[in-house]
């Protein structure tokens, strides 16, 4: 049996774990699935639910992300963006950033976007009730046996095994919200975020 | 990497039914719950999808083959 995609308007559950693709299309209302997330988030905001993540495994993908959005970008304005953006909540030491002030170096950019990209998410994570789970050996032991088990890859394996942690310790059902799709073979998970 | 230890037995308790009552649970487990800031902080930015790069390292594994 697939997993169980939920509906926005179902009830939450207690805890919940999070994985990158939720939170960086939390942020970003230019992507076609951000009602979604951003609806999940503003009542996870509310009601007070209990979002596990882990912070090791998130900078990593954050960061890979980063390259390819960087690599692609051929406007240095997009850039200015969201680096702007940043500014105006606070998430920012800079000042307001124009078209012009983007660094012709990839590099920069690269530098630039990742640390944007950070503050953005850490301030989405500032506004819920978090629990940061340490990329630790006895959660990859763990991720290891869904990559046997389930052929996930390492990083969607990882996940999983937080999910289970949250589901071990609460007593509660495995919950993850994700737009990864990855996510839908798996027998007995509840996922959030994706349309059913 | 050692082999991989069988999961911790479920607790007898009953699973926990509100926020507070897994945050407390967790707490008991040794995890740290952050409690959020009582000022919004988040931001909404306009740009293209990441989501593709992103995805450029997941997909599933296809498993060794004989």
């Amino acid at each position: 049996m697939p997993a169980q995609v939920h509906d926005l308007e179902d009830p939450l559950p207690p805890v919940i774990a999070a994985d990158t693709s939720f939170l960086l299309v939390g942020v970003n209302g230019q992507d076609p699935r951000h009602p979604r997330a951003r609806r999940l988030l503003d009542r996870m905001e509310v009601e007070g639910t209990v979002v596990m993540y882990c912070q090791h495994l998130l900078l990593l993908e954050l960061w890979s992300a980063c390259s390819g959005f960087v690599r692609t970008l051929r406007r240095p304005g997009e850039l200015a963006r969201l680096l702007t953006a940043a500014e105006v909540a606070g998430a920012s030491g800079r000042g307001r950033l124009a078209a012009g002030d983007v660094p012709p170096s990839m590099e920069e950019r690269y530098r630039l976007a990742v640390e944007t990209f950070e503050r953005l998410i850490g301030a989405q994570l500032a506004d819920l009730e978090t629990v940061s789970v340490r990329l630790s050996l006895g959660l990859l032991a763990r991720a290891r046996d869904s990559i046997f088990s389930h052929s996930l890859r390492s990083y969607d394996a990882v996940m999983l095994a937080l999910a289970d942690e949250a589901a071990a310790m609460t007593g509660t059902s495995r919950h993850l919200a994700t737009f990864d799709r990855d996510f839908l073979a798996i027998d007995g998970l509840d996922l959030w975020g994706q349309a059913g | 990497m050692t082999p991989s230890r069988q999961r911790r037995p479920a607790t007898s308790a009953p699973p926990a039914r509100t926020p507070a009552e897994a945050a407390e649970r967790l707490r008991a487990a040794g995890y740290r719950v952050r409690h959020r800031a009582s000022r919004k902080q988040g931001v909404v930015v306009e740009l293209p999808s990441l989501l593709p790069y992103l995805f450029e390292e997941h997909g599933p594994q296809t498993p060794p083959q004989e």
